[in-house]
């Protein structure tokens, strides 16, 4: 009887085991990941391409052959898109556009959150998205933060607070945790389990960091004069892996 | 007195069309300020693995299985090896002139080639050739094909004679764009 639990218990937890992958699609995907900064992205068999004021659609089924199904204009001055599940999240000088891609060859509109200029990155998750503001910067906005958006409703992205935190450039978010790039004033590492109370657990200095990419328990730096890579996996004990210098 | 209204009338259209086109058409005359480099050499649109290189401006990065790749801005795309996290080196480069953007799907990559939409088999990562193109698939995403912001009027560039790779500062005339 015992062994027979005991046999149960594992055919139970290695199906869990593959339907989690199944689900989030990391693993075996074909498609590899980008940072916040990027125009081009992709979703399933689509490549997304954010240009000034559009969004073109290439099917990239025949992953040797693109193939243009849809451009849809989007506003003014786009910078960045960042995929999460069904939804496109598209960071202008005029704020997020936020697109279903329900139907993956024809992006539509969802909502928007316009109300602050700024020219800086937008990741996302189920419940939240996350935008920096940068002042100084050729976007004018009004001062550096980041933007903490619940997206429950995505016709309606709601502002929840800002973050006063100065010089945001390129961000990450793994988890529940935020990284968010601060030039030369380091990597800060924020846990937005709530967003509506972030904890700053740490701010990592020493480089002038621009933008991250966290990937299976690494952490991707793009710094000016090279690209840094930590071990992620437990986000309160990150180590320091490697450097690897520009010239 | 009703023919020099009339007169009056088309004196007066006449008058308004001669002066819409200056109106509308920028600054007048020669005057300094930004024009475009045309290049129309076949070696910008050559697609090729180049020896391993320092990065003078670095780019936005990308990750796709064991390596990570970051653009350098308008020259092409390193190639870091992260098999092995503690021991990430550059091994490698794409030669894509022009190129800012990455994005990788299976073997394939796609970037930028200037406006073109390049597609990249990267099955042998140390022999890269091109799968595809698509001319002129965006001007936006390519920043040369605009002057470094905020220099006000500028000679509007002319895809026909060939791809921008830069700008001068010269004596033009009647420049019609702005930024």
């Amino acid at each position: 009887m015992r062994y027979l639990l005991l046999f149960f218990t594992l055919i139970i937890l290695s199906s869990c085991d593959k339907a989690l992958v199944e689900s989030t699609n990391s693993a075996n995907s074909p498609n590899g990941t980008g940072g916040s900064l990027a125009r081009f992205t992709l979703a399933g068999n689509y490549l997304y391409v954010v240009e000034n004021t559009s969004l073109k659609t290439y099917d990239v089924s025949n992953a040797s052959n693109p193939i243009l199904k849809n451009t849809v204009q989007v506003g003014g001055s786009i910078e960045t898109i960042y995929p999460y599940k069904n939804t496109l999240f598209i960071g202008s000088q005029s704020g997020m556009f936020i697109y279903t891609i329900d139907n993956p060859a024809a992006p539509k509109y969802l909502g928007a959150a316009t109300h602050m200029r700024s020219c800086d990155p937008v990741v996302a998750n189920d419940t939240a998205a996350f935008v920096t503001l940068r002042s100084g910067s050729a976007c004018g906005s009004p001062a550096d933060g980041v933007y903490f958006y619940s997206i429950t409703d995505l016709l309606h992205p709601a502002l929840v607070l800002t973050l006063n935190l100065g010089t945001p450039y390129g961000l990450g978010l793994h988890d529940s945790t935020l990284f968010v790039c601060r030039g030369i004033n380091g990597l800060s590492v924020i846990n937005v389990h709530n967003i509506h109370a972030p904890v700053t657990m740490q701010t990592i200095t020493g480089s002038d960091f621009r933008d991250v990419i966290p990937f299976n328990g690494l952490l991707i730096c793009y710094v000016t004069d090279g690209i840094v890579l930590y071990d992620i996996s437990n986000v309160a004990n990150i180590k320091f892996i490697k450097k690897v210098l520009n010239s | 007195m009703k023919r020099c209204y009339y007169f009056s009338l088309l004196f007066i259209v006449a008058l308004l069309y001669a002066c819409k086109p200056e109106k509308t058409k920028g600054l007048v005359g020669r005057v300094f300020g930004y024009k475009p480099v045309y290049s129309t050499s076949a070696d910008l649109f050559i697609i090729e693995n180049k020896p391993a290189k320092a990065v003078v401006h670095a780019g936005k990065i990308y990750v796709k299985d064991n390596f990570i790749f970051q653009n350098e801005v308008g020259e092409g795309v390193h190639i870091i090896d992260n098999s092995n996290p503690a021991n990430a080196a550059r091994v490698g480069f794409i030669k894509i002139k022009g190129s800012q953007e990455i994005a990788i799907k299976g073997n394939f990559l796609y970037s930028n080639n200037y406006n073109d939409l390049v597609t990249v088999d990267i099955t042998d990562i140390a022999k890269v050739k091109e799968a595809s193109r698509i001319h002129n698939a965006f001007y936006s995403t390519n920043s040369l094909q605009v002057p470094p912001a905020g220099g006000g009027y500028f000679e509007c560039a002319d895809n026909k004679k060939g791809v921008v790779t830069g700008w001068i500062k010269d004596s033009i005339d009647n420049p019609t764009c702005s930024n």
